[in-house]
């Protein structure tokens, strides 16, 4: 794989803040999904590789140079960041050639009509900016990025704000790229929206790249993670007794007539627990699962 | 280059600035209601002579002219850089010096038409000719006072806050005070070079003066560039 990204050793703190912690990885062209929880350090790689940020250890390298060594290379750079500040004075199409003047694009009229038509604002090019919702600004963010037609994109949290429609476009313009042959970069805390872009993930969290590779290997690793889950019932111990007896679950906790119980195969749980409380009458008021929010399932792969 | 002087002019002077630039012209029309009031008290010719250059060395080159420079230049940079839009001049192919001399320029090109729209308007109250020293010395100051104030903007948060105690604290009063502490002011080598554009005795030569001058920008926005290119564009977002 020809690497267009290399981070080696890196670390980037904040005081006594620890943003990034001793991260290393190659990327090539395709679609690369950062994955990772708020604060786990996306936003702050992602600076690091446009040249916003140093590192304090180690070395970001984008094809080969330091880009804060050689700014001639934000040619082949498009970066889309997370703010949502813009020039709220400018309309649409004012920014986009805008972008384009400080490009040095020979035709920036036309590069900035092509950018518009391909996040679908031809419509909304003469209104300012200010006047747009979450999800135009995250399109027009995204044209300015791919204006002058780059080899790298680096695209923070792309869809935020993004309504379903908006999204699906989003992720067809995103995948297309990839498709191309360019190095793209997205980053999400969402891994459903992430494995519908990327073929390759990597997964950070506090700072540390907790897995990298194929989305298929990792959401296996997440699904195989025990799960904790509440259970709310009258009859606590002969449902525990009962949960164990047919190897539903691998564990159980009874604390104030409540059941936790710690789950090896959520599939094999959810539909033998409705069809063991049908047969024996026992009756469940709640089931919650207690850790299926992403930050336990990164918690669970640093373990 | 040239997208970038146009784009920060239109941020500066814009219809969205249209609060900012009125404060601005009042600031700089100013100084012509209070010389129309002094002159209502003024006895003869003579006492209006006076009055010109004690007003000038007063009003316009101790505060009206620093604090425009402070203002208009505070409101390039630094609001980029506050809010992030700072990344969309940043991640660009070109140069890093240009990233803040073409700032510099928008902000220098509107302070300049703001002091002559004051000099002239003071000058007209007068009715007294030393138009052309002041021009002289005006532009100097704002290319000094506003490259200066460009540094500091890009070192400290809060560089209205800084730049106000810069010039009440340190020129206005410490300056006044204290003879070596003169010397680190702007002000001493403008009201120098006053003094040898009208001919009188001045204490610095005025090749020291002007050299001094001339380093201040040099200097100022040397610093200027060298801090934008190794900024740390942190944000909010960590």
């Amino acid at each position: 794989m020809k690497t267009t990204i290399s981070v080696k050793n890196v670390s980037k703190w904040y005081g006594q803040v620890v943003a990034v912690s001793d991260l290393s990885l190659e990327i090539g062209p395709g679609v690369t999904g950062l994955l990772g929880p708020n604060g786990a350090g996306k936003t702050t790689l992602f600076k690091m590789i446009a040249g916003l940020l140093t590192p304090n250890q180690g070395t970001v390298r984008v094809l080969g140079h330091s880009l804060r060594a050689s700014p001639q290379l934000y040619r082949k750079l498009g970066f889309c960041p997370e703010t949502e500040n813009l020039y709220d004075f400018m309309t649409g199409l004012e920014f986009l050639r805008l972008n384009a003047d400080l490009h040095g694009l020979a035709h920036p009229d036309e590069a900035a009509q092509r950018a518009l038509e391909r996040v679908q604002l031809v419509k909304e090019r003469e209104k300012k900016i200010g006047a747009y919702s979450r999800g135009m600004r995250q399109r027009i963010k995204l044209a300015q990025a791919l204006l002058h037609d780059p080899e790298i994109l680096l695209l923070d949290e792309p869809l935020k704000g993004a309504d379903p429609t908006q999204r699906v476009l989003l992720i067809e313009i995103i995948r297309a790229l990839g498709e191309q042959g360019r190095t793209v970069i997205v980053s999400s805390h969402v891994l459903h929206e992430v494995e519908r872009m990327a073929r390759e993930i990597l997964l950070i969290h506090r700072g540390r790249l907790v897995a990298s590779g194929d989305f298929r290997a990792i959401r296996e690793a997440i699904y195989d993670r025990p799960h904790r889950v509440l259970l709310g019932t009258s009859e606590a111990k002969r449902l525990a007794a009962l949960l164990t007896e047919r190897a539903l679950i691998s564990g159980v906790t009874i604390s104030d007539g409540e059941l936790i119980v710690e789950v090896r195969d959520p599939a094999l749980f959810y539909n033998g627990l409705p069809r063991l409380v049908v047969e024996t009458g026992i009756r469940v008021e709640r089931v919650v699962g207690l850790d299926e929010d992403l930050e336990s399932v990164f918690r669970y792969l640093v373990q | 280059m040239f997208a970038l002087f146009r784009f920060s002019l239109r941020q500066l002077i814009g219809r969205h600035r249209w609060g900012a630039l009125s404060f601005w012209i009042v600031l700089t029309l100013l100084p012509a209601g209070l010389a129309a009031l002094g002159m209502a008290f003024a006895q003869d010719g003579a006492q209006r002579s006076e009055m010109n250059l004690v007003f000038f060395n007063n009003v316009t080159l101790a505060l009206v002219l620093p604090v425009l420079a402070l203002l208009v230049v505070s409101s390039l940079l630094r609001e980029e850089i506050q809010n992030q839009t700072v990344v969309y001049l940043y991640l660009k192919p070109l140069a890093r010096a240009g990233l803040v001399l073409a700032p510099f320029a928008s902000g220098a090109v509107v302070l300049l038409l703001l002091m002559a729209l004051n000099l002239i308007s003071v000058s007209f109250v007068f009715q007294e000719s030393h138009l052309m020293t002041f021009l002289a010395v005006g532009a100097l100051a704002l290319l000094a006072y506003a490259a200066f104030f460009t540094a500091l903007s890009l070192v400290v948060r809060r560089a209205v806050l800084w730049g106000l105690g810069y010039l009440l604290l340190w020129e206005g009063f410490l300056a006044n005070l204290s003879r070596p502490a003169s010397f680190l002011s702007i002000r001493k080598y403008l009201l120098n070079l006053e003094q040898a554009l009208l001919g009188n005795s001045s204490e610095i030569p005025l090749g020291t003066t002007l050299g001094v001058l001339v380093g201040v920008v040099m200097v100022s926005l040397g610093a200027a560039i060298w801090r934008l290119w190794s900024m740390e564009f942190v944000g909010d977002a960590e």
